[in-house]
């Protein structure tokens, strides 16, 4: 089950996804998603959502998926 | 010798010139006229008075009726002059020069038509001049000094207006009938510089007296208190309470205006370090002399009893406050933070810069959070307001700030207003906008509320586009498809300024059937010919300037409208010159200052991203410090943080997030969550009561510094009374830094200032030096523009070419259904601000006790709610409860309230769904529920019941 917290971040990768390159393949849309997690997430919160990838994953559309197993680890 | 009139030496503004100039824009251009004034040769731009030309050489024209804010007007027939050749003496305010003339300003004929002019006056004005509040500061009093009038032939028994009853029903000025000379210039300022027509003259010849509304009394009428006819008032017929109480003021302080983000010019006038009288300046190149009720007001908070003036701490919330020394504070509140650090880790604290403060306060408090917190866990009011403007304007154009001057409307031929109520959120611009539309500007308004711009005076009929809320997008796609599909872009500057591959991808998107106002109406609601009509008005106009609020970027997509704002504006060319551009019109005095400053999670001063390791190192070197690479929490992240309990410990400065914030019950919770919560505010906010450390702050007369406007205008803030607290904000910063071990020495913020120029490229050419020499300063401010930039993009944008982002629209989730059919939105009243703090601790109560829910007759009949019931307002997130005020001024299905008292919990019913790039929350669309009730809800019993008791566990000493 999902925390509060964690649901936010399933949401906000969704919503990210959705908006950030409609209209480009879907290649580029997982690209630019992952870009964007990068750029503007703390990373603690890049940590949880790639744990929470590994483990289960269920609530993130296919895209958003994709974009945050592209992540890299935060160094700190 | 010819005395040539020379703009660019500048005018001097403590100096009334009779007239205004005849074209501020043309007069850096026109043609000179000579003539001969008192037998001295000038050379005055063509269209200038007579008055004026005499001004400008320093020859002074007695005057009752023309000042140089308002057209001239010709009645009080003070100015009278003598031309060579004429017949007759015509009044110099509203004869022009002529090539050749020569005019004499003093004869004996003249003086005698003078005193005699003056003598009639005086026949009906009472002789109380040493009792009189105007004592000392009266242009009637001046005037008949100079014209030398000694005697009253006529008596004083005659029929006169001398016993006139005084106009008290305004609480921050009295209208005294008694002392009027009916010159008219209240009445003229009303129009022509506010532009809301509330005062007349009624009556004819001996029976003209000034009247407010029809025959009402202030308050009553429509007047907005603006003082516009205070400022015009030469006598002390309109007058300031304060300076009737006080007495005249004896020096004055040029500053900044600490309410919205037009960030007007003040002159605080004072006695002592009293403030007697807030004053708009007229050099102010934001406010241009005009004011509105709360910067000319409503600063009675300043000195307001609630104001806490000592430290305070206490181990939980449960405890009664105990008043400490500064030290004490600071050292108890590092020594809190650094145990959260050692048990939770280094990110499990952060701080919260205020809009509020100045940029050198915001800058010390987003530095304190990554040296000496060692995380990036920083963020600022904007994250709920104006972030999306930031990642919108960055992605399209290259900067993350508005392109223009708020002079630029001025020549603006057609401008649309999206989601935002100028008159009320900001009205000094609201006025400068108005005047523009009288002078045949086109208005259109996207809005799905019909705010009081569209009921302008003596204005071209606007167009309302009223889009449901959260339709922003849909709606800015079809009026780029119209554009597009009709052939009506700039051609020319898209190929010379944009991406070409970018935008051909745009237009293919944009062209498409899905985004034709046909196929869209039924999305937004707005008729697909009225949109069509709308778009070719904007695109065919010379000039077409767009201004939009919150409106567009508290949404879901408030990122993705905003770049549709700057993909419209670059479409139809409005970009680069004076009188177009893209205005995000701010809400806090600093919010545009608290974003320069560094204050976002990934961003260091100047918008420059924390993972950039040149940026990154340059800071490590100027601060001694290593920094985190990665971004720290947004606010909203912090709130989630805390409630799932891995974030201790917020700093949180000028900011009170119980009450602006979303879903109330969640951030209310968050902050119960907290280890350690310090606050630094004037009063003890909604957030204070759930502060563990507790730091007085000090008002905008308490500290030096900068405001930074939504123009990008550096203004100087600059103290007038000692912190009543003890310490500014800046000064309770560096405490608490030093504190944590983290030395931070400034004497001055011109220091911090000198600091930020050293690291922030487009601040390079900013000093307290150069401010108080050119007065404001627009970044960027450096070697390349080293007297600021008024206009942004002219010749290149900032990222180099225009980026045109598809912007598809994607619906919210926030959908109305059969349990929440009605759609909420928020907004503000022009006598509040904000959360309120401030302006509810003035007389501005009197225009609004309480925030009202705005209700269609429709909807309020369907559910049996009348005006004036209470009405529960219920949503996915909770429940409160209003008044009704029934109203056509929201469309069916929509309602609207305003958030600025903290009872009223408008904040207990939005959610937390958010922009999707920036975090910023929905405010302006929430699915509700209204049900007629008879009393609060729950919320608020409990939320009156907690207030009360931690009122309680306030020292009486400290909180009266």
């Amino acid at each position: 089950m999902a925390t509060a917290e964690l649901k936010h971040l399933i949401k906000m990768v969704n919503q990210i996804s959705k908006n950030i390159a409609t209209d480009e393949s879907e290649q580029a849309v997982i690209d630019k998603t992952t870009i964007h997690i990068q750029r503007f997430w703390a990373g603690s919160m890049k940590r949880d959502i790639m744990h929470y990838v590994e483990r289960d994953g269920r609530g993130l559309e296919p895209l958003a998926l994709s974009a945050v197993r592209q992540l890299t680890k935060p160094r700190t | 010798m010819l005395q040539y009139y020379d703009p660019a030496k500048g005018l001097d503004v403590s100096k009334d010139y009779g007239t205004p100039a005849f074209n501020r824009q043309a007069d850096r251009n026109t043609e000179l006229v000579n003539l001969t004034i008192d037998g001295r040769e000038l050379a005055v731009p063509a269209g200038t008075s007579i008055m004026r030309a005499a001004a400008l050489a320093d020859i002074s024209i007695p005057k009752l009726c023309a000042t140089d804010s308002l057209e001239a007007f010709g009645s009080c027939r003070m100015c009278l002059v003598e031309i060579a050749g004429r017949k007759g003496f015509p009044a110099s305010c509203t004869t022009s020069v002529e090539q050749g003339l020569v005019v004499r300003t003093q004869t004996d004929r003249v003086a005698k038509l003078r005193r005699n002019v003056m003598e009639l006056y005086i026949s009906d004005h009472p002789l109380d001049c040493l009792t009189c509040p105007a004592n000392g500061n009266c242009e009637l009093q001046d005037v008949a000094g100079e014209v030398g009038l000694r005697d009253v032939r006529y008596g004083f028994d005659g029929k006169n207006h001398l016993s006139a009853s005084k106009d008290t029903s305004n609480p921050y000025f009295t209208f005294d009938a008694s002392k009027c000379i009916v010159c008219s210039r209240c009445v003229r300022a009303c129009e022509e510089v506010q532009g809301t027509f509330a005062l007349t003259i009624d009556g004819k010849g001996f029976d003209s007296v000034v009247a407010a509304g029809q025959a009402q009394s202030f308050m009553e009428s429509d007047c907005v208190s603006c003082g516009a006819c205070i400022q015009a008032c030469p006598t002390s017929t309109l007058m300031e309470n304060t300076v009737i109480d006080q007495g005249q003021p004896q020096r004055s302080v040029v500053t900044t205006c600490a309410y919205c983000g037009v960030g007007c010019a003040f002159k605080a006038e004072l006695k002592g370090d009293q403030v007697v009288r807030m004053v708009p300046h007229k050099g102010g190149e934001a406010n241009r002399g005009h004011s509105c009720v709360k910067g000319r007001f409503a600063f009675g908070y300043t000195t307001h009893q609630d104001r806490i003036t000592t430290p305070m701490i206490r181990e939980t919330i449960d405890d009664p406050w105990r008043k400490v020394s500064w030290d004490d504070a600071v050292n108890f509140a590092a020594a809190r933070i650094k145990t959260i650090q050692q048990q939770y880790g280094r990110n499990s604290v952060g701080g919260i810069t205020s809009s509020r403060c100045t940029n050198e306060e915001t800058y010390l408090v987003q530095k304190l959070v990554r040296a000496a917190f060692g995380n990036n866990n920083v963020d600022t009011c904007a994250r709920v307001c104006h972030s999306p403007t930031g990642y919108g304007l960055k992605t399209t154009l290259g900067e993350s700030a508005g392109t223009q001057t708020f002079d630029s409307v001025e020549v603006a031929d057609v401008v649309l207003v999206i989601g935002a109520n100028p008159t009320d959120a900001h009205p000094v611009f609201a006025s400068r906008l108005k005047k523009r539309l009288r002078q045949g500007a086109q208005l259109i308004v996207a809005d799905p509320r019909r705010i009081d711009l569209i009921n302008s005076p003596h204005a071209n009929t606007p167009y309302h586009l009223k889009l449901l809320p959260g339709t922003n997008v849909a709606f800015i796609n079809a009026i780029a498809h119209v554009i597009v599909s009709e052939g009506l872009e700039a051609t020319e500057f898209i190929a010379r300024r944009c991406d070409s591959e970018a935008f051909g991808r745009w237009k293919r998107f944009v062209k498409e059937q899905k985004n034709s106002p046909e196929a869209m109406a039924s999305i937004t609601g707005v008729p697909a010919e009225q949109l069509r009509e709308a778009a070719r008005v904007y695109a065919n106009a010379n000039n077409g300037a767009i201004y939009y609020g919150l409106g567009v970027t508290e949404h879901s997509q408030g990122s993705t409208m905003v770049m549709g704002i700057a993909n419209l504006a670059m479409l139809t060319g409005n970009i680069g010159r004076e009188g177009v551009g893209v205005n995000p019109l701010r809400g806090q005095n600093n919010v545009q200052g608290s974003c320069d400053m560094g204050s976002f999670p990934h961003e260091l001063p100047g918008y420059r991203h924390i993972s950039d390791d040149t940026v990154r190192h340059q800071f490590e070197q100027a601060w001694g410090v290593t920094l985190d690479h990665e971004p720290g929490f947004r606010i909203p992240n912090m709130l989630d943080a805390a409630v799932a309990g891995h974030y201790k410990g917020l700093y949180c400065q000028g900011e009170d997030i119980a009450q602006s914030d979303p879903n109330t019950k969640h951030v209310e919770q968050a902050l119960r969550s907290l280890d350690c919560l310090i606050v630094q505010d004037l009063f003890l906010n909604e957030t204070a009561n759930f502060a563990h450390v507790f730091l007085p702050g000090a008002s905008f007369l308490e500290k030096d510094g900068t405001f930074t406007n939504a123009e990008r205008r550096i203004s100087p803030v600059r103290k007038v009374m000692s912190p009543l607290g003890g310490k500014a904000d800046w000064e309770g910063t560096t405490a608490l830094s030093n504190a944590l071990g983290y030395p931070m020495n400034y004497n001055h913020p011109s220091e911090i200032m000198d600091e930020i120029a050293s690291l922030t490229p487009t601040f390079s050419g900013v000093s307290y030096q150069r401010l108080d020499q050119e007065g404001s300063l627009q970044w960027p401010c450096n070697s390349a523009m080293p007297d600021g930039t008024p206009t942004m993009h002219v010749d290149e944008f900032v990222r180099g070419k225009g980026y045109f982002a598809i912007t598809e629209y994607v619906a919210t989730d926030e959908k109305v259904n059969k349990r929440f059919p009605l759609l909420l939105t928020t907004g503000r009243i022009l006598s509040q601000y904000n959360v309120g703090a401030q302006t509810r601790r003035t007389a501005n109560v009197d225009w609004h006790e309480r925030d009202l829910l705005e209700i269609h007759p429709h909807d309020a009949e369907d559910r049996g709610i009348s005006d004036g019931d209470l009405v529960q307002v219920s949503s996915r997130a909770g429940k409160t409860v209003l008044t009704a005020d029934v109203t056509e001024r929201v469309q069916a299905g929509v309602t609207y309230t305003t958030f600025h008292h903290p009872e009223s919990g408008a904040n207990v019913v939005t959610t937390d769904n958010s922009d999707w790039a920036t975090n910023c929350p929905e405010y302006k669309v929430t699915a509700v529920e209204l049900k007629k009730v008879t009393a609060e809800s729950s919320w608020q019993r409990d939320h009156d019941a907690f207030s009360i008791k931690q009122r309680g566990l306030v020292d009486t000493e400290v909180l009266p």
